[in-house]
């Protein structure tokens, strides 16, 4: 687990992201004048969704439970007024992106690698997956902002990934080595850790709409679907790719 | 904001609903059942190497059996259940074909016939995927096997040196003879707690589908047979390891491996295996090799059976095992790594 990082020195580095993003906000405000064309907000929410197929494959027979976990998002934006309502954006946010989902899977097909010894085969049974990754992430976009206080946001998002885990088991089964011909192994529980092969990068499109309701104070709701999958290429422990496709809802404030 | 939610929620459904059951892609022969009259010993479905060992009588090997079967579910197979088969002309075969039609398996029925035991293990295949090797007898039958099938799972590399049971030039007779060699866990085996395997080989049967839940009981052990035995006699030779090592990999500092090397008789027809071979009340004799330390060069063994005092000498039904591991605690997954027993001319010898 080498990219669990110190939670201490984690909460240092952000805080000292937000410090120089706000020092060099200020200093851009401070070169305009007093009528900014700045505006600067602060945004928190909770993101539901999974890292998911985005279809989902014939194997997965059921999904038994879903929660969606602790899961988190803060961020500050700030976006700069173009002309007729338009504007551009970007901002530095922490996004807990997880999941916790049981579902029962039949033939499906894995391989699992460690070094020089690999099984491979289809597992038929429980599957139970508990994501939870954080990631540091810069959206960049275009805003419209209605006179009736609404404002619509449409671009992309950059996210590193500071902390992943990806965890789970597969119980109550059976293992068919090799493919569906194979010997069939009963499996009665058995734990697996996929975190350090956890893509680190991910990028995706971003879209979203705020409600300003009283005062500075705004609903907010953001799709944030990413393009890169959650597992490199080379991964093979789960044979179809998945994508982290998350809806971000919660409150926004102007802070001016 | 209810509605938000169950207007994205319906959004993700839609993009990410459950598709239609895959056909069945299965092909297994999963019970091969006969009168137990027509029978010695319970078939064994080996599903490792796709075949099945009938221990007939006498009478059903000239009548021929009709034996019910059950597949997969949805599969086909070829000769049907129920019809008439003989092995006049030697193994039957049967193709298992799967629902889903792309998958087609092929098990060879045949008849076990243990003869005249004494075993040479001049004869070995190897397995098809795997590459482990196993040895058969001059009538065909594959009478021996070992705990290979289990470790081919924990992903060593497909060939037949890199697995513990394999065959050997080092023979007392002929031109081999059968080596069993204590080797490292792999890294996905360690993952699961297990950082040896003790080489093994043994009469029966390895039942990989229940490895993973209780690995003692995989190994299923004797085949029918018929008298009473006197001796178990042969020939081995054993190199101890150089490092003791408990189940977590701690060496054991003064202690030096043993290899075991034994002979059992009890009553059938269903088979004792690794976690009750030491103690069921169906164990009518033993015959043990009683010192496992070192020796260099082929040495000589003839053990007698030791009965039970109070055994039913009209017990039908009998079973005898022949065990052999390079680590005598290896059950226990303790061992010296690199401990090597060698094995050749093994036999049962009558009353």
């Amino acid at each position: 687990m080498m990219k669990h990082l110190n939670s201490e020195n984690m909460k240092k580095n952000i805080l000292i992201l937000i410090v120089i993003f706000l020092t060099l906000h200020k200093s851009v405000v401070a070169q305009e004048d007093s009528k900014s064309n700045m505006d600067v907000y602060i945004h928190v929410g909770y993101n539901l969704g999974g890292l998911a197929p985005v279809s989902f494959p014939n194997t997965i027979r059921e999904i038994k439970s879903y929660s969606p976990g602790f899961s988190p998002v803060i961020g500050l934006e700030s976006s700069y007024k173009l002309k007729g309502g338009w504007g551009i954006g970007s901002g530095i946010g922490l996004d807990w992106k997880g999941m916790k989902v049981t579902d029962r899977v039949q033939y499906f097909h894995t391989i699992i690698t460690m070094d020089g010894s690999s099984l491979e085969g289809d597992f038929t049974g429980t599957n139970t997956t508990n994501v939870k990754n954080m990631y540091l992430s810069i959206p960049l976009y275009a805003s419209y902002t209605t006179e009736n206080r609404w404002r619509f946001k449409g671009g992309m998002y950059f996210a590193w990934l500071l902390d992943g885990s990806f965890t789970g088991s597969v119980s109550d089964g059976y293992l068919r080595k090799g493919n569906s011909l194979g010997e069939k192994v009963e499996v009665d529980y058995a734990a697996f850790d996929f975190s350090d092969e956890l893509n680190n990068f991910d990028l995706g499109i971003s879209v979203g709409a705020e409600k300003y309701l009283f005062g500075n104070f705004g609903v907010a709701g953001n799709l944030k679907w990413g393009l890169i999958p959650g597992f490199p290429e080379s991964f093979t422990g789960i044979d179809f790719n998945m994508y982290n496709i998350y809806l971000d809802l919660g409150i926004t404030y102007k802070i001016f | 904001m209810k509605n938000i939610i169950a207007l994205i929620c319906t959004a993700f459904l839609l993009q990410s609903c459950i598709k239609e059951e895959p056909k069945n892609p299965e092909a297994d022969i999963l019970s091969f059942q006969l009168d137990e009259s027509l029978l010695t010993g319970k078939t064994v479905i080996n599903q490792s190497n796709n075949t099945i060992q009938l221990f007939l009588t006498g009478e059903a090997f000239d009548s021929g059996v009709a034996p019910i079967i059950e597949i997969s579910p949805n599969a086909s197979i070829s000769p049907n259940s129920l019809d008439s088969i003989h092995f006049d002309n030697g193994p039957v075969e049967y193709v298992v074909t799967s629902q889903a039609g792309f998958n087609k398996k092929t098990y060879t029925v045949e008849v076990a016939n243990v003869g005249n035991w004494t075993f040479d293990f001049e004869d070995w295949k190897a397995h098809p995927d795997d590459k482990y090797e196993y040895p058969f007898e001059s009538n065909g039958s594959e009478i021996w096997t070992s705990g290979n099938p289990g470790v081919a799972l924990s992903g060593i590399p497909k060939i037949a040196s890199a697995y513990p049971t394999r065959s050997t030039t080092d023979a007392y007779s002929g031109s081999k003879a059968a080596e069993i060699v204590t080797i490292p866990g792999t890294e996905l085996s360690e993952f699961l707690g297990i950082y040896l395997y003790a080489g093994s080989l043994f009469m029966g049967d390895f039942n990989s589908s229940v490895v993973l839940i209780n690995p003692l009981s995989a190994t299923e052990f004797g085949e029918p047979y018929i008298g009473t035995p006197d001796r178990f006699v042969g020939y081995y030779k054993y190199t101890p390891g150089n490092t003791f090592q408990d189940e977590n990999k701690n060496p054991v500092s003064g202690k030096v491996d043993e290899c075991s090397l034994y002979a059992v008789l009890f009553t059938g027809p269903e088979r004792l295996n690794g976690s009750n071979i030491n103690t069921s009340d169906k164990v009518i004799a033993t015959a043990k090799l009683p010192d496992g330390s070192a020796r260099a060069e082929y040495t000589k063994f003839d053990i007698p059976f030791i009965y039970k005092a109070d055994w039913d000498s009209t017990a039908t039904n009998l079973m005898v095992a022949i065990v052999a591991s390079s680590s005598s605690e290896g059950d226990r997954y303790r061992g010296a790594l690199g401990s090597r027993l060698v094995v050749d001319s093994l036999a049962i010898v009558p009353r």
